[in-house]
């Protein structure tokens, strides 16, 4: 063979070889594994860490809370919109939530655009910015009074039973509503002096650890939480003595008094 | 032929054989590789051969699904819980400009048949929200009569032909074999062309990074059988998520109790959101 013809050949080798070896060593292993692309970058990613745990994740370290959680309404809404990500191996800080008023209002102030079957809520006329949590339990928001007949609820009051447990219908919507016997606003105001102590009377009351804002509440509302406070439905160590010392006539007078009271809205 | 033999005591065959795997590999090399001589020169990586599951994610067969996203906006209440899971789960910054998941509000203010949109990137709306990692939406309709006013999720469509993944000059953007259209961080350069190229706007550029980044479905949540971080949150379920591959996943009882429809269809990316209850304007 000609010298020539053995030295191009030589050179195609050593071309190749450099080629070749260039290109195992430039390119990714896994480029074309599975496509135009690199087949361990699937893998990273597929690896990332879980930060927003499941809601099933928080049952074992707050058994209690969860329980409560999973019977209520709120039962659609995961630990971690309110109590902040956790990643899937750390035990979860439950954060005792202060702000409830701004949490609360994310998806319950009243919204154009919002479907009307979500609550809605006129926070400066509802509460007058008071925390939410005042009344309302997060984890089973649903006021015990709420969707209850009266009758139901003196019933529970009779027996002492504790079929109701807070918040758990389920998110069904209230029964059809009982007519209350109307009450006498006069009789309710005089008797009203005690609670305005606490309750205020004005539209807005005087501090936020006070109580809540009464004047203006429909008086199904009033009527039927002071009736579950009787039957022990709803719990609160001040208002459970003082709706137990009224009779059914005295708590229709203040429903009646305070749905009538200037701030009708 | 023969004088090869003479002079040099070659074996012809090696020497053919040599040729023709160098002649490939530097074709191959040329063209920034070709499957054949990939298979030629390398097997397949150590990690496709995991236990359990066939494809580059140990314990997950890619295989075997087709994920698929249902949006219901009748559902949707607005509150933005998405957004912020979203973010947590992928440390997505938190600022109002940068998001995988968004929301936006289409009204119809009485008398008008053009919507007014606005999403949580609008000022008043950052304003109403107060702080930099919560987003909401505000009030702004109290005043005027509304004839109808709904809020529409929006996410990556993982699209069937996708765009971005056509123009992207590198390989980082890819269309994995179950569904999802991912982002190689390593690979990308930040040119932006996908983001150019994505007629959803669902792009978004990761300037801490300098790469482009979007929604890939919680891909690390989906391969270990949890839903997206999206779908988990939601509050009002208005997010569906699930395998097409199933006929009685969520998201397949949705589209088949559900008339739905995608965005933009005649772009041809062939999007696999599915949308229930939204109006033509939205796109």
């Amino acid at each position: 063979m000609p010298k020539h013809i053995m030295r191009l050949i030589a050179l195609l080798v050593i071309v190749g070889a450099t080629l070749v070896a260039g290109r195992y060593a430039l390119v990714v292993h896994s480029y074309y594994a599975y496509g135009a692309y690199r087949g361990d970058s699937v893998t990273e990613i597929a690896a990332l860490p879980v930060q927003v745990a499941p809601s099933s994740y928080y049952k074992s370290f707050y058994p209690a809370v969860h329980e409560k959680w999973a019977t209520g309404i709120h039962n659609v809404v995961q630990c971690t919109v309110c109590h902040g990500p956790v990643t899937v191996g750390a035990t979860p800080q439950l954060v005792k939530l202060e702000n409830t008023a701004e949490i609360c209002t994310n998806c319950h102030a009243v919204t154009a655009g919002r479907p009307t079957s979500q609550p809605q809520i006129n926070v400066a006329k509802h509460s007058g910015k008071q925390e939410c949590l005042n009344c309302h339990d997060p984890h089973s928001p649903l006021l015990t009074g709420k969707g209850k007949s009266i009758a139901a609820l003196a019933a529970a009051a009779s027996e002492g039973d504790d079929d109701f447990s807070g918040g758990s219908s389920g998110g069904t919507t209230a029964p059809a509503k009982e007519k209350l016997p109307s009450g006498n606003a006069a009789l309710g105001q005089a008797r009203a002096a005690v609670c305005t102590t606490c309750h205020g009377v004005e539209k807005i009351v005087r501090s936020v650890s006070a109580g809540p804002n009464l004047a203006g509440q429909t008086d199904d509302h009033v009527a039927l939480e002071l009736h579950a406070f009787q039957a022990g439905t709803r719990s609160s160590p001040v208002m459970e003595p003082i709706a137990k010392g009224l009779s059914a006539n005295e708590i229709n007078d203040l429903a009646a008094y305070f749905a009538n009271a200037a701030n009708k809205k | 032929m023969d004088r090869i033999d003479e002079d040099k005591p070659l074996d012809r065959r090696a020497v053919i054989g040599f040729l023709a795997k160098a002649g490939v590999g530097a074709a191959a090399f040329l063209c920034g590789g070709a499957g054949v001589a990939n298979a030629v020169l390398e097997p397949a990586p150590a990690g496709s051969a995991a236990p359990g599951g066939s494809g580059p994610v140990p314990g997950y067969d890619w295989t075997k699904h087709r994920w698929g996203f249902g949006v219901d906006a009748t559902r949707c209440i607005g509150c933005l819980r998405c957004a912020v899971a979203c973010k947590q789960e992928n440390n997505v910054a938190f600022d109002p400009h940068h998001f995988r998941t968004w929301v936006e509000r289409y009204a119809y203010v009485d008398g008008s048949d053009k919507p007014l949109i606005d999403s949580q990137a609008d000022p008043a709306n950052i304003a109403a929200a107060g702080r930099p990692d919560n987003y909401r939406f505000d009030n702004r309709y109290a005043e005027v009569k509304v004839d109808k006013a709904f809020f529409v999720p929006k996410l990556c469509n993982h699209c069937t032909r996708p765009a971005c993944v056509q123009v992207c000059p590198t390989g980082a953007t890819y269309k994995s074999v179950d569904g999802a259209v991912l982002i190689d961080h390593d690979y990308c350069i930040g040119c932006r062309y996908c983001i150019q190229a994505c007629p959803y706007g669902a792009r978004f550029f990761n300037e801490e990074r300098q790469v482009t980044d979007k929604c890939t479905w919680c891909y690390h949540r989906i391969t270990k059988a949890m839903m997206p971080a999206c779908v988990e949150v939601c509050p009002a379920s208005a997010r569906i998520f699930g395998d097409l591959n199933n006929p009685h996943s969520a998201i397949s009882e949705f589209i088949h109790e559900n008339r739905v429809e995608v965005l933009r269809p005649e772009t041809g990316n062939g999007p696999n959101v599915f949308y229930v209850g939204i109006d033509k304007e939205v796109n």
